[in-house]
């Protein structure tokens, strides 16, 4: 199950227009959200903290089993991939 | 009676079709003499069209027992989203967020062509998977 959230646009609420266009860009096929754009404020921002980030969590528990933190400049290895050994070891039954 | 005699039947053959799907399983001892006779049965024969009201009745005197109704709101048993506190570092609880989009629990689509809706953390733990990734991204 993955969830990318689309959490701020310039810092500000995210409208669905820019969601679709993110979507529509990279052909994203996992769940992808953004906060309701009605309530106008950056809620996961403010709550998951600045991308570029990834949870491994525990859907049992909600506890965060992992967390990966991606270069904000675009270099280096990104979350996902410093995460992906990780995930698999998850799946296959390891704590 | 003939009737829920052969539904019983076919529901007791159930384990025997299973069990034959291993060569090496030898076939439950119970098996009723019905179980051939079930088989035989048309394959069309809906398992609706074995049930009446008469089944219901366990004799005679029997009073027929209600319907099980489904509660009001019959949501995944995941039970409530865990207590606080919550916070964003290995180790804690992520919190319950709620959110609008696109969920795409398949992967086998661009999301944007399916449904577009509310969801939320709680949601996410309602799919019944073991674990999620959660990735946050920003605009600039």
């Amino acid at each position: 199950m993955v969830v990318e959230i689309l959490e701020s646009n310039a810092g500000g609420p995210v409208p669905r227009t820019q969601l679709d266009a993110w979507v529509n860009t990279y052909r994203i096929p996992v769940t992808a959200v953004i906060d309701p754009p009605d309530e106008r404020v950056t809620r996961t921002l403010m709550t998951y903290g600045v991308r570029e980030s990834l949870f491994v969590v525990d859907l049992r528990t909600m506890r965060i089993v992992n967390k990966y933190n991606g270069s904000v400049a675009g270099v280096g290895p990104s979350s996902i991939t410093q995460g992906v050994t990780r995930i698999l070891e998850l799946l296959a039954g390891g704590m | 009676m003939r009737t829920r005699s052969r539904l019983l039947s076919a529901l007791c053959a159930l384990p025997v079709a299973l069990a034959a799907c291993s060569t090496d399983v030898a076939p439950p001892s119970n098996t009723t003499p019905d179980a051939a006779a079930v088989d035989a049965l048309p394959a069309d024969v809906a398992l609706a069209d074995l049930v009446t009201p008469v089944d219901v009745a366990e004799g005679p005197d029997a009073a027929p027992k209600p319907d099980v109704v489904a509660p009001a709101d019959t949501a995944p048993t995941v039970g409530p989203y865990p207590a606080g506190p919550y916070g964003n570092r290995m180790g804690n609880v992520l919190a319950n967020l709620s959110w609008e989009g696109y969920t795409n629990l398949e992967g086998s689509a661009v999301s944007t062509t399916l449904p577009y809706g509310p969801t939320s953390m709680q949601a996410v733990r309602e799919t019944g998977r073991a674990f999620a990734l959660v990735h946050v991204s920003e605009f600039f």
